[in-house]
């Protein structure tokens, strides 16, 4: 046990922990070392519990970080002997790489977005192509045709949904008298407020949760989707975006890049169940059990994205249905399948789910999408609503 | 260096907070003691129910000074979080000065001055002249809109106030800060850098335990035991809400109050609705309570 130590040589080692833990992926700050060496001054090192403590305590800002911060103190403390030869023979602890034969989501995007040019298909003479594009299912476009959609999908502008906010503003016209500027006011006519100013209540963009099915029977669907994911992710929204198949994967920060083909890479590389089987009652109710309160809180709306083929039990599916809806503001089922003529809702999850949804929507080609935006914005979208049994 | 104020040492401190019926870990103990010491705001994150607030009014008595509490929300803003003028309070005195022919020449200050300030919470705290600092709770700062925490982050920083009308008013000494969050989405970096940060946990059930015996010197240990290992075990179970210590101490009352001498599946599912406050949790152990109370007595 150490018990004294000179202050350059606790400097010297404070520093080297805070380079270990931003190796380590930490996000430190010089201020945090230089706190740190005042700790050690007032606690000295004698008890490597209390040094331990009071590292979590300083270094660490989120608990996600605790565990990471364990770790490299653990390292720390083994090879405190020899703080020269530290730094080099650390692991890196690094989120591992794409997973080998994971699927790259960009696969004959190439370089389509450093391109500016807008909407290179707008050639002359082929000026309905962009609005049969806007009609086409994503399922039956051509590579080319592919391409072109994306691109598209990068560049809408969805109108957003926006919920009344407590904040208030000055203005001419509102619902409460702004009596702080009326009365400063006043006083340049003796005490007679002679213009009113008024508080009025301001509105803020409204959250937005997007639930989408990544399963076999979607394939065709969710490269599109989840590029127009990254594009509500940029529009500046408050976006929580998770994918499902088997499982439910959060997949917001992945989301959180300039680029759409990098959005889409780090995607494939988090997900494991790729075009697999589908669970979507277990993976709602993970979503129900995990993510719900800290991230769709009240007033959210809620995209559910699904063809509704369930291979799991039919009932946990309606009752988690029935959870989610009952946790946020709206809760909206985008059905690719949707748009196509003769469509009944006949597949065993979504004849489980139905009743629960607030709106039912179709999202196989752009036209959709847009739709949708403009139907969140609206107050009511009655137009699409399934007669529910509820 | 000067010893610092209050607390001598860690294991002081945890002593004196077990002396006010608050039993803090190590962990808990070492970043209080570091926040006083440093002279730092504290940021606690744990989910609801697992003690964050006590801390601060425990720190309070502990140190023998006022707790002045803020309770954030959305729309927070500077009239409710800081100062507001007291405008009935004005418009009489602009009448008044009126009557006696001086309103044309009364100036902002006879309007705006200190008088007619209504002192909110952060106000209060700088402004108070009490022997000790106070310790200022600025409680689930997570619900406060991102503006308002800009605005902490200047105010934790040098902890003056400017008001136009009047001028900076500074703190003689910084209150001692606490600062909880449930988490229900992330406190910005720049707030979080101000501050020493803290995840209290769930308990481990030998301090469960000793929360409980502490809480409710009349429970018989027995029972105390077996209500902290039935709710141990709930909290592996997969519930929307998980109960915290907050309903741990709530059922044993609960218990207590219905003569309980050790649980029963029929009283357990009873009092289900005091621990468990999510209609699909309660239904989900009202199936199951019996199974877990069996799997707790076989070990």
């Amino acid at each position: 046990m150490i018990t004294e130590i000179s202050g350059e040589a606790l400097a010297a080692n404070a520093v080297l922990f805070g380079r270990l833990l931003r190796r380590a992926g930490l996000p430190i700050d010089p201020e945090q070392t230089r706190t740190f060496v005042r700790v050690l001054e007032l606690l000295g090192v004698g008890r490597k519990r209390d040094v331990k403590a009071a590292g979590r305590t300083v270094f660490v800002r989120r608990r996600e970080d605790l565990a990471v911060f364990d770790e490299a103190f653990e390292l720390f403390w083994r090879r405190r002997g020899a703080p020269g030869s530290l730094g080099h023979k650390l692991p890196r602890m690094q989120q591992s790489e794409r997973r080998p034969g994971a699927l790259d989501l960009s696969d004959g995007l190439g370089a389509a977005e450093p391109r500016k040019e807008p909407l290179s298909v707008v050639l002359p003479g082929a000026a309905s192509h962009v609005e049969l594009l806007r009609q086409a299912d994503f399922g039956e476009l051509s590579g080319e045709e592919e391409r072109d959609a994306m691109r598209m999908l990068a560049q809408l502008r969805p109108r957003l949904p926006r919920r009344p906010s407590r904040r208030q503003l000055l203005g001419r016209q509102g619902a409460r008298p702004a009596l702080r500027r009326m009365l400063r006011r006043s006083l340049a006519t003796g005490g007679q407020p002679l213009t009113w100013r008024w508080l009025h209540r301001t509105t803020r963009p409204r959250p937005i949760v997007l639930v989408c099915d990544i399963s076999g029977s979607m394939e065709r669907y969710s490269r599109f989707l989840l590029r127009f994911a990254h594009t509500l992710a940029r529009s500046g929204a408050p976006l929580e975006v998770f994918v499902f198949g088997t499982r439910l994967t959060r997949i917001t920060r992945q989301l959180r890049v300039e680029s759409g083909d990098e959005a889409l890479r780090r995607v494939a590389g988090t997900v494991v169940d790729w075009s697999g089987g589908t669970r979507i009652g277990e993976s709602l109710r993970e979503l129900n059990l995990r993510w719900v309160r800290r991230t769709v809180k009240s007033g959210a709306v809620v995209l559910l994205i699904s063809d509704g083929w369930e291979r799991g039990d039919p009932e946990l599916l309606s009752r988690e249905t029935a959870r989610l809806q009952r946790s946020c503001h709206r809760l909206v089922w985008l059905d690719p399948l949707a748009s196509r003529a003769g469509f009944e809702p006949v597949t065993l999850g979504l004849k489980a789910a139905l009743p629960w949804v607030d709106d039912f929507l179709p999202c196989a080609n752009i036209a959709s999408l847009e739709r949708l935006g403009e139907l969140l914005a609206a107050k009511r979208s009655a137009e699409f609503r399934v007669p529910s049994s509820r | 260096m000067t010893p610092p104020p209050g607390p001598a040492s860690i294991d002081d401190l945890q002593h004196r907070f077990q002396g006010a019926g608050y039993i803090a870990d190590r962990d808990l103990a070492t970043s209080v003691y570091l926040s006083l010491a440093l002279g730092r705001p504290l940021l606690l994150e744990g989910e609801a129910g697992v003690g964050k607030t006590e801390v601060a009014r425990v720190l309070a008595q502990v140190l023998g000074t006022e707790l002045i509490r803020l309770q954030c929300y959305e729309g927070i803003d500077v009239s409710t979080a800081v100062y507001e003028w007291d405008y009935p309070r004005q418009m009489l005195e602009i009448r008044l000065l009126e009557a006696r022919g001086e309103a044309r020449t009364a100036a902002t200050k006879d309007i705006f001055s200190e008088e007619f300030l209504i002192r909110r919470p952060l106000l209060r705290a700088i402004e108070d002249h009490g022997e000790l600092p106070p310790v200022l709770l600025i409680d689930e700062v997570d619900r406060a809109d991102e503006e308002f925490e800009a605005f902490l982050l200047e105010l934790l920083s040098d902890f003056a106030v400017t008001v136009p009308e009047i001028g900076t008013l500074r703190a003689a000494r910084p209150p001692r800060v606490i600062l909880t969050s449930n988490r229900t989405r992330e406190i910005h970096d720049a707030l979080k850098r101000r501050c020493l940060y803290q995840w209290i946990d769930y308990p481990t059930a030998e301090r469960e335990l000793a929360i409980l015996l502490a809480r409710q010197p009349d429970l018989p240990e027995s029972l105390a035991r077996e209500v902290v290992g039935f709710v141990q075990r709930l909290r592996q179970t997969d519930l929307t809400k998980l109960p915290g210590i907050a309903e741990t101490l709530d059922w044993a009352a609960a218990l207590t109050a219905l003569g309980a001498r050790r649980l029963e599946a029929g009283q357990v599912e009873a009092t289900l609705g005091v621990l468990l406050k999510y209609q699909e949790d309660v239904a989900a152990m009202r199936t199951g309570a019996r199974t877990v109370l069996e799997e707790m007595r076989a070990g």
